[in-house]
């Protein structure tokens, strides 16, 4: 009895120390692949650290010093931020960037969407008319500001000769404030190919039995529009806005070569002005507090995007 | 030997046709090399090695990187390879590679973040009010015992300005090349076809007058059918016309040593913009801003081909500029008929300001007295001549000044004003005052700040930088 009862009692303790080890052995299996994987994706761990949470960090810490890129920064706590908070032209800069980004973030998802819905037509060329408007958007940045400053001029550009015909007076787009900041985001637009060919992926992708289903109810291309092609493009219009606030936030180099931040500081956006601090009047460590302050503008203005998404992103056809 | 076996141990994984997919096998594969494979592996590591060793050797040769800013005029690049093919060739054992990098007079961002990153070059040509500035950062090298170590008192080889220019809290961080003056140059058709006398332009009668000047000036304005400029006689802010031009004409000062304080607003220097802010609104703002955008495109510099500047066109009658046209207007305006005077002035001043270029040694260069020999070589009495010949510098080299058979008759007038000539403010915030006076200048030929008012936001936002360094 004794002996069934020990029997009896060992049997389901055995099972649960063989459970155990097997517990353990899967465990340990697991870190096994855990580590393994991570070894394999170590080169990114690396790089991810080193060139991007180091940095990031490194910059907090140099915008809280006095550091002209050469020997060793000195600690002044938050006197960069004070003098920052003081300096109109940061306030100026920031002015000049969320005008930008108001005005070509929304612009270039409505360019982006035109290109797009123009390349998606079922025409026999439509191979050649992808190539096209998608070409604007390859041309290096340099070059197309250098064409844009011959396009713009305000007595023999192609742009005042156009609107010429329209009887519209000529206008000096790079040397008058109210309209140079619209030059820089005219620039942009020619940029907007890029998202344009990942709209066109998001259209192709909207199955065409929807389109069946709203012809035969009645509807017309632009309840089609409407109702089904824009709720379902509004996942890649959340991935364009916030990709787009990033960009718009470090505008840059069409400033930089077309204007200068002129006429009268006009176009004068925080990213030149960190440039321009930091290369020009040696002060890395102000540049450094300016860029850490457009990084928390730049992380809030894309966390709050992402949770407004909730109310207006469609994910699902249902 | 098997490819696959060699591809297994060097990506340290199981690759058999057994497995699906490839399995992690530990980094001690690595070493379980056949002997063959060991042989193979180090053989080719070592005949690598060796092509290295032996192509750097073959050379023989100290190589140094000799960076050119991108501003500099494409006569002055020529002359600056020519000065290092000479050396190259005097000195078989020194190879100088000649780059050009972008950058401005004040924009130095490429040279900081190589010199930082430690492939910086081994010389570099700068602005030399510039030096002051990239001195107290750290960006640059003494050269003070590298010159007492030659046993030379070089101040006294080089002309007063230039020199000062490079000193920073008595140490030597450059060594000066050329300098250059501003003048007034005029198309002497487009007076001759309005009626007006050219001897009043005669350097023999001494500055104009700016009320004279303007009276002449505004004669030779034509405007079409919708009002809009189509010939200006002189926009004083075109091209060289800077704030420092008209601060010095009207006798104005920038800075003042004994004190340590920038003196924008000193009297001479608002009158300066005073000047400016009168021409700009007789002109009407907005009217002359078109014209200038038009045929100018400033401030994107390099866009305007040589051939279309507004003073070769015929779109200005009157321009301040340098030198340093000459070359060019041979090229592109060989029958241009001009003259070249003073800079109008108040009170029979004869003013310019020059500036010009100068050769550093960076931090962290490692061969610093071969890029020393080449410093004392580009900035001496050869590398001189070069940029005299080619792009027709004045030279900083006080020996130099007296050899009359460099200059072309043209450079005379030059040569007389440089006794007299100013300089920018050799300070460590020279970038910073320079932007903040072409701000203010901006401001006051669109007529939105009186230049009083412009002049005093350059003083608040410079001097606070200026006393990090006052002692």
């Amino acid at each position: 009895m004794a002996g069934d009862l020990s029997h009896s009692s060992s049997r389901p303790f055995s099972k649960s120390i063989a459970m155990q080890r097997s517990h353990r052995r899967k465990i340990r299996k697991d870190l096994r692949s855990l580590l393994v994987g991570l070894l394999f994706i170590s080169p990114w761990i690396v790089g991810f650290f080193l060139f991007l949470v180091y940095p990031v960090l490194a910059n907090f810490y140099l915008g809280l010093t006095q550091y002209s890129g050469f020997g060793q920064p000195q600690w002044i706590g938050l006197q960069n931020y004070a003098e920052l908070m003081s300096d109109p032209l940061f306030w100026k800069s920031l002015y000049n960037t969320f005008y930008y980004v108001i005005l070509a973030v929304p612009l270039g998802v409505l360019v982006a969407i035109c290109l797009a819905l123009a390349m998606n037509q079922k025409v026999r060329e439509v191979a050649v008319y992808r190539m096209l408007l998608y070409l604007p958007s390859i041309a290096p940045v340099f070059a197309l500001s250098m064409m844009l400053i011959w396009l713009l001029n305000p007595r023999y550009g192609l742009f005042n000769y156009l609107l010429g015909l329209l009887h519209v007076p000529a206008i000096n787009w790079l040397g008058d404030t109210h309209w140079s900041k619209l030059a820089i985001v005219l620039v942009a637009q020619f940029g907007a190919g890029q998202f344009g060919l990942i709209f066109l992926a998001a259209l192709r992708a909207i199955p065409s039995s929807l389109y069946d289903a709203a012809s035969l109810d009645g509807a017309g291309p632009w309840r089609k529009f409407f109702y089904i092609t824009l709720p379902l493009l509004t996942p890649t219009i959340l991935y364009d806005i916030i990709i787009g606030i990033g960009f718009g936030l470090q505008v840059f180099a069409p400033a930089y070569i077309m204007t200068d931040g002129g006429p009268l500081n006009s176009t004068m956006f925080t990213a030149l002005y960190i440039y321009k601090n930091a290369f020009e009047y040696s002060r890395v460590g102000f540049a450094a507090t300016v860029s850490g302050i457009l990084f928390v503008m730049n992380a809030t203005l894309a966390i709050l995007t992402f949770w407004s998404s909730k109310y207006w992103v469609n994910y699902s056809i249902e | 030997m098997n490819l696959d076996r060699l591809l297994q141990r060097v990506c340290i994984v199981n690759i058999s046709p057994a497995k699906a997919r490839p399995q992690y096998s530990g980094l001690l594969t690595f070493w379980q090399f056949t002997p063959l494979e060991m042989k193979t592996t180090i053989g080719t590591l070592v005949l690598v090695g060796c092509c290295f060793w032996i192509s750097a050797e073959a050379q023989g040769q100290t190589q140094l990187k000799f960076w050119l800013n991108s501003s500099l005029g494409a006569h002055e690049k020529a002359a600056y390879q020519k000065a290092a093919d000479a050396y190259s060739q005097k000195n078989p054992n020194v190879k100088v590679n000649v780059e050009a990098v972008p950058g401005s007079e004040t924009d130095a961002a490429k040279l900081m973040t190589a010199v930082r990153s430690g492939v910086g070059p081994d010389l570099a040509v700068l602005d030399r009010f510039t030096i002051a500035q990239r001195a107290s950062t750290g960006l640059l090298s003494d050269l003070t015992p590298l010159i007492k170590k030659e046993g030379k008192d070089l101040s006294q080889e080089y002309s007063e300005g230039p020199w000062k220019e490079v000193v920073y809290q008595d140490k030597v961080y450059a060594l000066p090349t050329n300098t250059d003056a501003r003048v007034l140059f005029y198309n002497k058709q487009i007076l001759k076809a309005a009626g007006i006398d050219l001897s009043e332009f005669d350097p023999a009668h001494g500055p104009i007058s700016p009320d004279r000047f303007k009276e002449i000036a505004f004669k030779l304005n034509q405007t079409d059918s919708s009002g809009a400029y189509t010939r200006l006689g002189f926009v004083p802010w075109l091209e060289q016309g800077w704030g420092y031009t008209w601060g010095y004409a009207f006798g104005g000062s920038f800075f003042d040593s004994a004190s340590c304080k920038v003196t924008a607003t000193d009297p001479g220097v608002v009158k300066g913009y005073q000047f400016l802010w009168d021409w700009a609104k007789a002109l009407d703002p907005q009217k002359a801003r078109t014209f200038v955008d038009t045929y100018w495109q400033w401030p994107s510099v390099g866009t305007l081909p040589d051939a279309q500047m507004p003073f070769f066109t015929g779109k200005v009658a009157f321009v301040i500029t340098g030198n340093w046209i000459f070359p060019v207007m041979k090229e592109v305006a060989p029958n241009l008929d001009y003259g070249v005077t003073y800079i109008p002035a108040p009170g029979g001043l004869k003013t310019s300001w020059s500036g010009g270029w100068s050769v550093v040694i960076p931090q962290g260069v490692k061969n610093v007295e071969a890029a020393y020999g080449f410093l004392r070589f580009v900035t001496g009495e050869e590398g001189q001549t070069f940029l005299a010949k080619e792009a027709a510098s004045l030279p900083t080299l006080k020996r130099l000044l007296e050899r009359k058979e460099l200059f072309a008759p043209e450079y005379e007038f030059f040569l007389t004003l440089l006794p007299v000539s100013k300089s920018r403010p050799p300070v460590p915030v020279g970038a910073l005052y320079w932007d903040k006076l072409k701000d203010a200048e901006e401001a006051v030929i669109t007529n939105s700040q009186k230049p009083e008012e412009a002049l005093k936001m350059v003083m608040d936002t410079v001097q606070p930088q200026m006393d990090r360094f006052c002692k």
